[in-house]
């Protein structure tokens, strides 16, 4: 099923929970709903649910106005991050559960039960109370609640928060195969990007209510459109460092005291075009930024801190009074306090208006290049 | 208990920092070890003098027959003044059938349409309507248990009075053209010790019942609306079986407090107005024993109802217990794979 949400807003006495939120997702599609805590994700997926009205504007289910139905209205599937399981039912009943609400025959939803909870490898637990299950099995019952009644849309309010990062991995490629393989629309809130990147064809990312950017894992991480979007996609997180711009007559220039940066006439140009400031602020990702032989390089820094992630390094760099972060192949063979040459990937460079946050090298259609 | 307690005068902050010398460890030892039954006395001397004393008392006392006129006169201590009269008495009583009929409809009505019944639809929809709205009503219900018992009986009096004083008659029963406005306790005094009783018995129920319905994590509520529930559905399935444990104990305690209970009653009826005719058994063991038409009041006579009655009590609790399955509920999961 499609999902529309057009000018959609909920608010709580003062608080705007969601504002103004346009969202289009299409049939069978995965969209993940990202942001910081207390941004509106769960309030978006209850409305979608049925549960809140909305303040003012429309939730579409394939171009029908769905506002004014109830819960049960909807055909919906939905998992919390606390599983929400009666814990006075057992593991049959829980499932069992939506069925008996829409009167399906006893006959009928003993074998659907036992199809669902097959399918989450749960069909032995099905006499066990939810209390006597483990963290991950709750989690599978929860999820074959959901899947029971076939819905035609499941919604997912982090659902793998509670679970360790071993089966929370595990957790994260089921559901997306199931969701493949069932063809559903899903809707996954969570503000772990990583299980946003990994799981969702789109990711919506929000923030204080606000939508600040929708669109597929790659473009939001090459190419934010926002300050905030550079920020929170992305981990470890782009370096910010404030510069001036400069046009002379041999092209474009980014200045600090430390460095100065040549850009591309092309992306000059397009920066221009969208009135950048003479101030902005430039960023960059840790692994944009490369460590060179002396002559080659951009600028000098002092190593301060070094952090071993395994496959890489994590290298804090010091210079003047800046700082930035920088992903090396390990092992890293600098020493705390060296000095050493680096050079940023100028292409991959971001530009903000420190005003407005907005990216200068957006082009025309909005999206930033 | 003791062993923690011990913990605390040994390792706990003396309050000046002199204490904590190595002189002072034999004293703060011994203040560990007395220190719990010191903090128990008060609480050990009220329950001896109050509840301990006066129970092996009314015990002893239902075997004999104390009363008014041989009072310093009969050794009721002694072992050759006691004998079963009084419960013989009891059993071949007249009116004992009726007594216990009446003791049985009155726990059981006020207990099924008022104590839990009422209690439980209030507190389901004062939970299910804006927070507010339902904390100002439950607070307002709550009102007649902290009013002077005396004072609502006869506030209930006044409004069962015959027309044209009492409210009832004067505005709903003589303008609707029902009765002929008379003495509404004299024509219908059950409904009114229901009413008078239950309208405070509910109100216990009431917060006991909401304040577990308020506490259940909403996800729940709405997991189960997602599942398909309309509310009544959802209060159905899912809140009422989480608020067993509430119920079972509300409905336990109530019928003991009602069985007991007998205050009310006397003040609006004192058991007529018909003979025997709202006599409850607690209200019997007070008759007997406190007052008499005869002058002379049957301490040990009184007693023995008064025992009786704790026994009726404690077989209806195990019953309960038995009833509600009562281990299951406290119950520790069993696991056997995690
Ligand atoms: N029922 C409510 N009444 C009043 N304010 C609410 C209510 N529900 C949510 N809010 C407010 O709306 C905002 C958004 O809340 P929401 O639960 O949608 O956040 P969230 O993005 O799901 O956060 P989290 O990641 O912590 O779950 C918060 O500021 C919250 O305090
Ligand atoms: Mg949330």
């Amino acid at each position: 099923m499609k999902i529309a949400l057009e000018a959609l807003n909920k608010h709580f006495g003062k608080v705007k929970a969601v504002d103004n939120l346009d969202l289009e997702i299409g049939d069978g599609e995965f969209v993940a709903l990202l942001g910081p805590s207390g941004c509106g994700k769960t309030t978006t997926l209850l409305m979608l649910a049925g549960i809140y009205k909305p303040t003012s504007g429309h939730i579409c289910f394939d171009d029908r106005v769905v506002n004014h139905l109830l819960p049960k209205e909807r055909n919906i599937g939905m998992v919390f991050q606390s599983y929400a399981l009666y814990p006075h039912m057992t593991t049959f009943d829980n499932i069992a559960y939506p069925l008996k609400l829409k009167r399906v025959r006893r006959r009928e939803i003993k074998e659907r039960v036992q199809k669902s909870a097959d399918m989450m490898g749960i069909g032995d637990l099905l006499d066990r109370k939810p209390a006597q299950l483990s963290g991950g099995q709750q989690q599978r019952v929860a999820l074959a609640r959901a899947l029971v009644k076939e819905p035609a849309i499941l919604l997912f309010d982090e659902p793998l928060s509670n679970l360790d990062a071993k089966l929370r991995l595990r957790m994260r490629g089921e559901i997306k195969r199931l969701q493949e393989d069932l063809g559903v629309t899903a809707v996954y809130v969570t503000h772990d990007q990583v299980e946003a990147m990994t799981m969702a064809s789109r990711i919506a990312l929000m923030n204080y209510g606000v939508l600040q950017t929708y669109g597929t894992p790659n473009q939001l991480y090459d190419h934010p459109d926002t300050f905030f979007v550079a920020g929170f996609i992305g981990a470890p997180p782009m370096n910010f460092l404030e510069m001036t711009f400069e046009e002379r007559e041999n092209g474009f220039y980014l200045k600090t005291q430390a460095l100065e940066i040549r850009i591309s006439a092309e992306r000059g140009a397009l920066a221009k075009q969208n009135d950048i400031p003479q101030r902005v602020i430039m960023g960059i990702r840790p692994e944009s930024v490369s460590i060179v032989a002396e002559r080659d390089g951009d600028f000098k820094a002092e190593v301060h801190l070094i952090e071993p992630l395994g496959r890489e390094d994590l290298v804090t760099f010091r210079f003047i009074d800046e700082e930035i972060r920088v992903l090396v192949p390990a092992p890293f063979d600098g020493r705390i306090g060296e000095t050493i040459c680096l050079k940023l990937d100028k292409e991959k460079a971001h530009l903000f208006n420190p005003e407005t946050e907005v990216s200068v090298l957006r082009t025309g259609n909005g999206r930033s290049s | 208990m003791k062993r923690r307690t011990k913990k605390i005068g040994e390792r706990g902050k003396p309050p000046l920092p002199v204490l904590l010398g190595t002189r002072n460890i034999g004293f703060s030892r011994m203040r560990g070890q007395l220190a719990p039954y010191a903090f128990l006395s008060p609480t050990l001397i009220l329950v001896t003098l109050f509840f301990f004393i006066p129970l092996v008392m009314v015990f002893i006392l239902s075997f004999t027959k104390l009363d008014m006129t041989n009072f310093g006169i009969l050794e009721w201590w002694k072992p050759v003044n006691w004998s079963l009269d009084n419960y013989v008495k009891i059993f071949t009583n007249r009116f004992l059938s009726r007594i216990l009929g009446n003791t049985i409809m009155y726990v059981a009505v006020t207990l099924a349409l008022f104590n839990v019944g009422m209690a439980l639809v209030i507190a389901l929809i004062t939970t299910h309507i804006k927070r507010r709205t339902g904390f100002a009503f439950r607070t307002l219900w709550f009102l007649p248990r902290i009013t002077p018992v005396v004072v609502y009986t006869m506030m209930w009096r006044a409004l069962a009075g015959p027309a044209p004083m009492g409210v009832i008659n004067k505005y709903f029963l003589v303008p609707l053209g029902i009765g002929g406005g008379e003495y509404l306790l004299h024509t219908h005094p059950w409904v009114f010790v229901f009413l008078v009783n239950g309208f405070i018995g509910a109100s216990f129920g009431m917060i006991l019942f909401a304040s577990a319905i308020e506490s259940i994590p909403k996800d729940y509520t709405i997991a189960s609306r997602v599942d398909g529930a309309s509310t009544w559905q959802t209060i159905r399935y899912v809140e009422l079986p989480m608020i067993k444990w509430p119920l079972l104990f509300v409905t336990t305690y109530q019928t003991l407090s009602l069985l007991t209970s007998f205050e009310q009653i006397m003040l609006l009826t004192d058991g007529g107005p018909g003979l025997y005719q709202t006599e409850v058994w607690s209200l019997t063991a007070y008759h007997r024993a406190l007052t008499s038409y005869f002058g002379n009041t049957q301490w040990g006579y009184g007693a023995a109802w008064a025992v009786v009655l704790v026994i009726i009590g404690i077989v209806m609790a195990v019953i309960y217990l038995r009833v509600f399955k009562f281990r299951e509920l406290v119950e520790e999961p069993k696991i056997d794979q995690l």
